[in-house]
């Protein structure tokens, strides 16, 4: 494994994105609202991933791709799949694909290489503060 | 109070058609059959919304009249030279025809969301064909269920109470069914299969031919095939050249991973195999509850599903020069209309990037993160609750939705809105 340069653990997995029922519910009541904060800001990671990352359900973690790097709050997989995080389709989510779609419109939203560490002086930003921090606008 | 019988429901693919819906004083306070998400579709959504037309005025958005945001709309697509138009999918085909007309008149891009969703699976069948059935025939006949890089037991809750694994007239249910779930993660889908096949992730093209290849007897040379044992592949293959009716439903494991148009190519090419030994079909989990709708409408009007480019003045199709994210992270568009769908939260960043950078006029029942940028945000009627239209479910059975409880004075049927820009673009434009 290896390490950041705090010299704190930094994990190579896979990254899935896609649909939840959290997500989906939390789209009913607006994207601004905290319900759809928590079902989708957030990261699910395998039991012995998070040990291996001294990380505990509900702390923070900082994901970070080739095209990008994000806060998202820690949740148990409720299925083991070590190896494999999975971010629910979102703004939080995107920050870490590329659009590359290698000539069929689709880019990668699954499989995609990304590094995970604790992030536990981070915090998770609020929709409205990701959109103007990434965009200037919002 | 007043019980409202066989809703149709405007969420996801399945577009499950006998929810039971109680309104009283016009509003909607229980429902009945709908799945978890759909009850908090149909309680919450008109809870929390947006209901005044906004514009951007200085570095805010500022309430205004609908008829100023219409007219401000229609200004900003009649002076872009290539507009964006791209959502579709969460709306009606009526709303999707007035879309189409407005893409041809401005010489832009159209595209629904299926670009980011099934669309490699559209242009794998545009290439091979494909054998698919309804979601009738899958209930009464189907004994083999699989399925293929989806979810549905988190994105479409009801698909296998409601049509693999209910009564059909020849199957009696559940333990008339083997249901095996192929996936690179365990789920909730996964736990209900008697089979779950878990795969290494990007091995879905090799795992498919694998078995095209079990099928025809061929000899392996290695042990294993994208992390499955070889024995567990012919194991499979016997199953699925011994079933009497197999159904393959695949998801975006399938269209969003590597491979992608190539996957579903090749799980196509196996259920052709498997069609000359038994019945098989396959069909696509479609995730919203018109994309199906949106690709026949684009079908019918334009001669291509998705992806449509009318700059030259005739319609242009090919994924990934003609498709949004490409051409948006290729900075192409100058303006963009964005309807019933949120592309900032949904498409990858160096996309949204250059979308920011340009006018955007959002129609939408719900303030999206695509609203928080736009330059025109106009609130519209809910499809299926507040006002009726045509979707499709995702076998392609078109179905009428109902208008359930009156909207808010300010947000009509986005059809209406629609129209209303179109007139005022070509009044504009002078056609
Ligand atoms: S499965 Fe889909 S269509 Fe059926 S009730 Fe649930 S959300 Fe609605």
């Amino acid at each position: 494994m290896a390490l950041n340069f705090w010299g704190t653990p930094r994990l190579r997995l896979i990254l899935v994105t896609g649909v939840s029922v959290a997500e989906a519910k939390g789209k009913e009541h607006g994207k601004l609202s905290r319900e759809y904060k928590d079902g989708v800001a957030l990261c699910e990671m395998d039991e012995r991933d998070m040990k291996a990352l001294g990380v505990e359900p509900g702390q923070n973690v900082r994901v970070t791709s080739k095209y990008g790097s994000i806060v998202v709050k820690v949740s148990k997989m409720k299925e083991p799949n070590p190896g494999i995080i999975f971010i629910p389709t979102g703004a939080w989510a995107n920050q870490l694909i590329g659009a590359e779609t290698y000539c069929s419109g689709m880019p990668d939203f699954k499989g995609v290489e990304v590094e995970v560490e604790a992030a536990p002086t981070e915090p998770v930003l609020d929709l409205r503060d990701l959109l103007k921090a990434t965009y200037g606008r919002g | 109070m007043e019980t409202h019988k066989d809703v149709v429901c405007t969420y996801c693919g399945c577009v499950c058609d006998d929810l039971e819906i109680q309104t009283e004083n016009q509003q909607i306070i229980a429902s009945k059959y709908a799945c978890a998400i759909a009850n908090e579709k149909f309680l919450v959504c008109r809870k929390e919304r947006n209901l005044s037309p906004l514009l951007r005025v200085g570095g805010d958005l500022v309430e205004a009249e609908l008829d100023d945001t219409i007219e401000r709309a229609a200004h900003i697509l009649a002076a872009a030279k290539y507009p964006l138009l791209y959502g579709w999918s969460n709306t009606s085909c009526e709303t999707i025809k007035v879309g189409l007309e407005l893409a041809e008149l401005v010489g832009g891009l159209i595209d629904n969301t299926s670009s980011v969703c099934h669309g490699p699976g559209i242009e794998a069948v545009q290439e091979v064909g494909e054998v698919s059935a309804t979601l009738g025939q899958v209930k009464h006949r189907a004994d083999l269920i699989i399925y293929w890089g989806c979810n549905p037991g988190s994105g479409h809750i009801r698909h296998m109470s409601r049509y693999t694994l209910a009564q059909g007239r020849f199957r009696s249910g559940r333990k008339d069914r083997k249901v095996v779930v192929v996936d690179v993660r365990s789920t909730p889908t996964s736990k209900v299969g008697d089979e779950f096949v878990k795969i290494e992730p990007g091995g879905d093209y090799e795992l498919l031919t694998a078995l095209r290849m079990a099928i025809r007897d061929e000899e392996f040379e290695v042990d294993k095939v994208a992390g499955v044992p070889v024995s567990k592949i012919e194991e499979l293959a016997d199953l699925m050249a011994n079933a009497q009716f197999g159904a393959l439903f695949f998801g975006l494991g399938l269209t969003m991973s590597k491979g992608k148009s190539e996957n579903v190519t090749a799980a196509i090419s196996l259920v052709d195999d498997l069609n000359s030994r038994t019945k098989f079909i396959l069909m696509p989990m479609r995730g919203h509850h018109n994309v199906t709708g949106a690709n026949k409408v684009f079908t019918w009007q334009t001669g291509y599903p998705f992806a449509v480019d009318f700059s030259h003045g005739y319609p242009r199709y090919n994924p990934g020069e003609t498709s949004v994210v490409d051409s948006l992270a290729r900075g192409e568009p100058d303006a963009a209309l964005i309807v019933a769908s949120d592309p900032v939260a949904n498409f990858p960043k160096p996309a949204v990037a250059n979308l920011s950078k340009i006018p955007i006029i959002v129609i939408d029942p719900s303030l999206t993160a695509t609203a928080l940028l736009a330059d025109v945000v106009i609130p519209t009627a809910f499809l299926g609750v507040e006002c009726a239209g045509t979707i499709y479910r995702m076998d392609g059975v078109p179905l009428y939705t109902k208008k359930i409880v009156e909207p808010p004075p300010n947000c009509l049927p986005d059809t209406l809105i629609l129209q209303k820009l179109l007139k005022r673009v070509k009044e504009l434009k002078g056609v």
